[in-house]
């Protein structure tokens, strides 16, 4: 049987922010699912509806066990780690204030102007949008932004 | 004219035949951050600079010095 290998507490949390992106990743496709959930018929929005369903299903997936892991070892103390000292946490903190950027932008300029142009369109669709960017602009800012895991020298 | 962080991990790792993962593993930090730390993508807080210049035994200038651009 072979043993999984044990992660330190700075691994484990790199990893959990890592899936964490993902999961901000499939929720920005969830968002943009509801978006056009907003915008076609009955029978497709309930089709819609379900695959949305499977990405926040995933989403959830990619995110909690390792979560799991990281708050159980945490909670027993068994070492002590800053979360500041870790250059995947610095890449998702740069990746939020981008997406902060990106949603601030909506919110103040293509919300209002889309609004005014489709005048149509329920504000739930305009929501969906601007929350389907701005996640989308975190996950895509940090996995562009974060260095490939080269082999160890 | 900017400035870089040069640094030399990789010649004190060889010297104490440390790996990336066992040297992480004693500053209490992840593989990735001593490899972008090497490399001079990630630019260590003081604490972990510390943290590795008193591992290795030597005054942090040993390790990390600052080298402006226009040198290279």
């Amino acid at each position: 049987m072979t043993q999984k290998p044990t992660l330190s507490m700075a691994q484990l949390a790199d990893q959990i922010l890592q899936r964490s992106a993902l999961g901000v990743f499939l929720m920005a496709i969830a968002f943009a699912i509801g978006a056009g959930m907003q915008v076609v018929g009955d029978d497709t929005a309930a089709f819609l509806d379900k695959i949305q369903l499977v990405f926040v299903a995933a989403a959830v997936i990619a995110i909690l066990p390792t979560f799991y892991r990281y708050v159980r070892l945490r909670t027993k103390g068994e070492c002590e780690f800053d979360e500041t000292e870790s250059y995947v946490g610095n890449v998702f903190n740069k990746a939020g204030v981008r997406a902060f950027g990106a949603s601030f932008m909506m919110l103040a300029i293509a919300g209002p102007i889309g609004r005014k142009r489709l005048p149509d369109l329920s504000p739930e669709f305009f929501d969906y949008v601007i929350l389907a960017v701005s996640l989308a602009v975190f996950s895509i800012t940090f996995f562009a932004s974060i260095e490939r895991d080269e082999e160890e020298d | 004219m900017g400035t870089k962080l040069e640094n030399r991990i990789r010649v004190y790792r060889a010297e104490h035949r440390l790996s990336q993962a066992e040297l992480a593993g004693i500053i209490g930090v992840s593989r990735k951050t001593i490899s972008t730390i090497e490399v001079g993508k990630f630019v260590p807080s003081t604490v972990i600079a510390l943290k590795i210049a008193q591992h290795f035994g030597v005054p942090m200038e040993d390790i990390f010095q600052l080298q402006k651009k226009d040198e290279q």
